[in-house]
């Protein structure tokens, strides 16, 4: 059975763009062998959704300012395909480190 | 039905700044009853705080501004091409200033539904030959039989 992963996605309508992202990483992570979740929200609902749920880490396209207790991984490649290698490189370090 | 509809492309648009480019194109969507009235307000409202300027690996920027599905009434994407480039806020640093001279105005519904055409947009723009192209459109319909190719896609 594939590990199950949790991710925040972050933009800042928190509909659209999050989406793309999430739509990106549930391809490739998957295609790591990874069973991916991810939820969409704004930069001010991360507050509240990382309350209510655990996530592995967040994948945002807007600067965040916050300090959270999970790596944020800046996922704004993913819409321009300019650096979405070194985006899963940074994110299976950041599981591997999870123990996931 | 595609989300590319010749309507709601437009070609050598004048603008000084960018929120002249949003009411130019957040117009055309109103016209064809794409969104509600209150759309061109808050397209304008969301680039100010969350920028959309992407600085794409071709060496070309693009806007991509869109708001909450609440203000859009069915889903659509709006071309623009510049006559000359426009300073955007980038979406990545906020702070950059990015020279575009092509908006992708996204008028999205149900962004759950609607993956296929957000996929669809970000192939896209990674399509250097296709970008370049548009951007040196004259017509709408130039800019229409590239576009349609990559986006019309059936939705589920």
């Amino acid at each position: 059975m594939s590990t199950r992963i949790d991710i925040l996605a972050v933009c800042g309508a928190g509909v659209v763009s999050s989406s793309m992202v999430s739509q990106k990483l549930k391809s490739k992570l998957s295609a790591k062998g990874y069973d991916v979740h991810t939820v969409e929200t704004n930069p001010g609902g991360v507050g509240e959704t990382l309350a209510s749920q655990k996530f592995d880490f967040i994948a945002s396209v807007t600067p965040l300012d916050g300090e959270y207790p999970i790596p944020k991984l800046n996922a704004v490649g993913f819409l321009t395909g300019f650096g979405e290698d070194e985006f899963i490189e940074e994110a299976l370090k950041v599981l591997k480190d999870e123990g996931k | 039905m595609g989300v590319i509809h010749k309507e709601l492309i437009k070609t050598g648009i004048d603008a000084k700044n960018f929120k002249e480019v949003l009411i130019e194109m957040a117009g055309l969507l109103r016209k064809y009853d794409y969104v509600k009235e209150s759309f061109t307000d808050a397209v304008i409202e969301r680039e100010k705080i969350y920028p959309t300027g992407l600085n794409l690996p071709i060496g070309i920027n693009i806007a991509i501004p869109h708001t909450d599905a609440c203000h859009v009434n069915k889903t659509a994407i709006a071309i623009g091409v510049l006559k000359s480039p426009v300073q955007f806020k980038s979406m990545a640093t906020k702070i950059d200033d990015l020279d575009v001279s092509l908006v992708v105005m996204l008028a999205i519904k149900e962004s759950k539904k609607q993956v296929e055409t957000l996929k669809r947009a970000m192939e896209f723009f990674q399509e250097e030959e296709a970008i370049k192209k548009i951007i040196n459109s004259k017509t709408t319909q130039e800019v229409y039989d590239i576009a349609s190719k990559f986006f019309d896609v059936k939705e589920v």
